[in-house]
């Protein structure tokens, strides 16, 4: 209880406000030395639970963006090709070898380690980020079945290398697709929701420590209710954070008098047409009135 | 800070939890029990909300999974360890067994323990506290006294084995003209093929067993309080193991309950029948709901190979002749009738002449069958009233 106490106050330090079972849950990622399967709607966090984690423990980031097509050798390793050709030309010049020109250009030097490999050949542990997994395709959510069992990569020139540190790995999703029954297993699973009011506030004031606390209650209040709304793309914290700062800006004290300003910054919020449409300024004051609970 | 639970004792809970989730869907294997037993070997657990975060962590792998698993954790958690140890908020505990009669909200473990704790307050005297019961005394005791939420747990799950147990019927036909083996002309001539068309392997037809149909009508009144939770139970079981069952509650009022009953989430199996629950464990109309069933539902629901049974203790307000007359027409139209009574294991009190009274004694000459079913024993003792 120490532990996940601690870790949740080196969360706070680092920036990132986690609830109990957020605290407990990476205790026992680390613990366990288990991945972790953070899933939830894009800006709800996930991401930053890895940033804040890496600061919290004083260790390094190596982040690996998923994306369709993303192959083993943008996420594992890759020859130098460039540097492998003029040593070839260098040393044909000098008369060396087959044997020896092939020794020498697969070997670490004309190796470019990629996240997957940085992680596992690091001097400390370090926290592995796997973004968006469900971007990435199923081929290559296989092979990361692999890595993510044995900690080790063989690459046929070398050998097989097998990790100096078992690196603490954080997988976010945004559950665009299902992901295998088989990665799930072998995962700690947390959903991350949408904050409630008090933790929003909490996160406003510890990210954006200058903003007024009244504002930062006004400003939650504005976008829990837009939450609550049918809207096509729902404001996450990140775009609560966005907008806060933007009202800082625009030297806004109070929302219920300042319809304009919230007209003009409604960007940072609502990202698609057809929420700024329903955005109307009928709809702004009802959303921006405190008193007026819907 | 509580003393955590030893770590034996939480493993051995555990695994009730895990089969729990796993009859709600969840995936649980090997690998999930090994991980589970890890995580609960780190300091981690220490209360009700590591736990709570922690198994999460462990047994759900969707956002489906998530959102149910918190309610089928108190469900489990808040019933078995004690209240003193929980640091969750407490659930509300005002659902008493008086509390019930505003709805059948207890269909749920926790509830149907609470209204069992409940009652343990007004008769420890009667009851030996503490652990488990001995399992044949539990098989024989009443299912009143039954106050121990462990034991209560036991006779769950003993009542969904029962009700899975039901094997099939075999084909009347088979049992009737069993003289001697039947070749199977179709299989043996298909055999022959690698003997060069010689019948050399001889196939013969094997009885196929075709699914039993059940009818099931449940009294759900007041005075069947203590004992309609576990038939509504039973009768869950019997619905999920046999296609062709379907169900109705009745107290002053007549409700098909056949679907929800097929329902395997607990959670949403309760849902829908607070939803249906208006006026349950109030006063009973037997005659009444028995009538508007063979005026609604007897059509469609009953055909010459529905076994039904009727679970209610007799006790009707309406007049005796016309309970019999009702009865009549379900024993027409069915296969066979049981009436499982839960009073009938009681011991009897002194003979009386009340009309409740009177209805039973005519209704009784009319069933194929007059069991009761207030212990497991007795329950178990059903079998043949399962067979054609």
């Amino acid at each position: 209880m120490q532990d996940i106490e601690q870790l949740k106050s080196a969360l706070l330090s680092a920036g990132y406000v986690a609830d109990d079972d957020l605290g407990t849950v990476l205790h026992l990622s680390r613990a366990l030395q288990r991945p972790l399967l953070l899933e939830g709607d894009a800006g709800v966090g996930k991401t930053a639970v890895a940033q804040a984690l890496a600061d919290a423990q004083n260790t390094s980031l190596v982040r690996l963006q998923c994306y369709e097509g993303l192959d083993v050798s943008t996420a594992l390793y890759e020859w130098n090709y460039q540097k492998q050709l003029m040593s070839i030309r260098l040393n044909e010049a000098e008369g060396a070898s087959a044997q020896v020109l092939e020794q020498k250009i697969f070997s670490e030097n004309y190796l470019m380690p990629r996240p997957l490999l940085q992680a596992i050949t690091a001097d400390k542990p370090v926290v592995l980020l796997i973004d968006e997994i469900d971007r990435a395709d199923d081929e290559f959510e296989a092979f990361l079945l692999e890595v993510l069992a044995d900690f080790q990569i063989t690459i046929p020139e070398l050998g097989t290398i097998n990790a100096t540190h078992i690196p603490q790995v954080i997988l976010t999703s945004n559950a665009t697709r299902d992901l295998s029954d088989a990665l799930r297993r072998r995962c700690l699973y947390h959903f991350v929701d949408y904050p409630d009011a008090v933790k929003e506030r909490e996160i406003l004031t510890q990210q954006l420590p200058r903003l007024d606390t009244q504002l930062a209650g006004s400003i939650v209040e504005f976008v829990q209710k837009l939450r609550r709304e049918h809207l096509k793309k729902t404001p996450g914290v990140a775009e609560t954070l966005d907008w806060a700062a933007a009202l800082m800006q625009m030297q806004v004290s109070d929302l219920e008098h300042s319809l304009q300003e919230i007209e003009a910054s409604l960007g940072c919020l609502l990202k698609t047409r057809a929420d700024l449409e329903l955005a109307d300024t009928d709809f702004l004051k009802t959303l921006s009135n405190t008193g007026n609970q819907q | 800070m509580k003393d955590p639970l030893p770590v034996a004792q939480l493993q051995q809970r555990l695994m009730g939890f895990a089969q729990l989730l796993r009859a709600e869907g969840f995936t649980v294997n090997a690998s999930t029990l090994r991980l589970t037993h890890e995580v609960i070997c780190t300091n981690a657990i220490e209360n009700r909300l590591t736990l709570h975060a922690s198994l999460r962590s462990v047994f759900c792998q969707s956002r489906k999974e998530w959102d149910i698993f918190t309610e089928l954790f108190n469900g489990y958690w808040l019933t078995t360890v004690n209240d003193s140890q929980t640091d969750l908020p407490a659930l509300d505990r005002q659902q008493t067994s008086a509390g019930l009669t505003s709805g059948l909200g207890y269909f749920s473990e926790t509830q149907a323990q609470q209204v069992a704790n409940s009652e343990s307050a007004d008769s420890q005297a009667d009851v030996a506290g503490g652990g488990a019961s001995d399992s044949r005394v539990l098989a024989q005791r009443d299912f009143r006294f039954v106050f121990n939420a462990n034991d209560m747990r036991q006779i769950e799950q003993s009542i969904d084995v029962i009700a899975k147990k039901i094997t099939r019927r075999t084909s009347r036909r088979y049992r009737i003209a069993n003289k001697g083996r039947q070749l199977d002309l179709r299989r043996t001539s298909r055999r022959s093929l690698q003997y060069n068309g010689w019948t050399f392997d001889l196939a013969y037809r094997t009885p196929k067993k075709s699914p039993a149909k059940f009818l099931l009508l449940l009294d759900v009144s007041q005075s069947m309080e203590v004992y309609s939770y576990l038939f509504l139970r039973f009768a869950r079981g019997l619905s999920q193991k046999f296609q062709h069952t379907d169900a109705f509650a009745f107290h002053t009022d007549l409700v098909p309950i056949g679907d929800e009953m097929k329902e395997k989430n607990t959670a949403r199996l309760e849902q829908k029948l607070k939803n249906l629950s208006t006026g349950w464990l109030g006063g009973t109309k037997i005659a009444q709901s028995l009538s508007d069933f063979n005026q609604r539902f007897a059509r469609t629901t009953i055909s010459r190979q529905t076994i039904v049974l009727i679970f209610s203790d007799g006790y009707d307000s309406g007049s005796p002749e016309y309970l019999h007359e009702q009865v009549l027409q379900i024993k027409k139209q069915c296969r066979k009738l049981v009436w499982v009574n839960p009073l009938l294991g009681r011991d009897a009190g002194p003979p009386s002449d009340l009309p409740i009274e009177r209805g039973m004694k005519m209704v009784v000459p009319e069933l194929d069958m007059y069991a009761s079913a207030h212990s497991l024993q007795s329950l178990r003792e059903l079998a043949p009233a399962f067979s054609y």
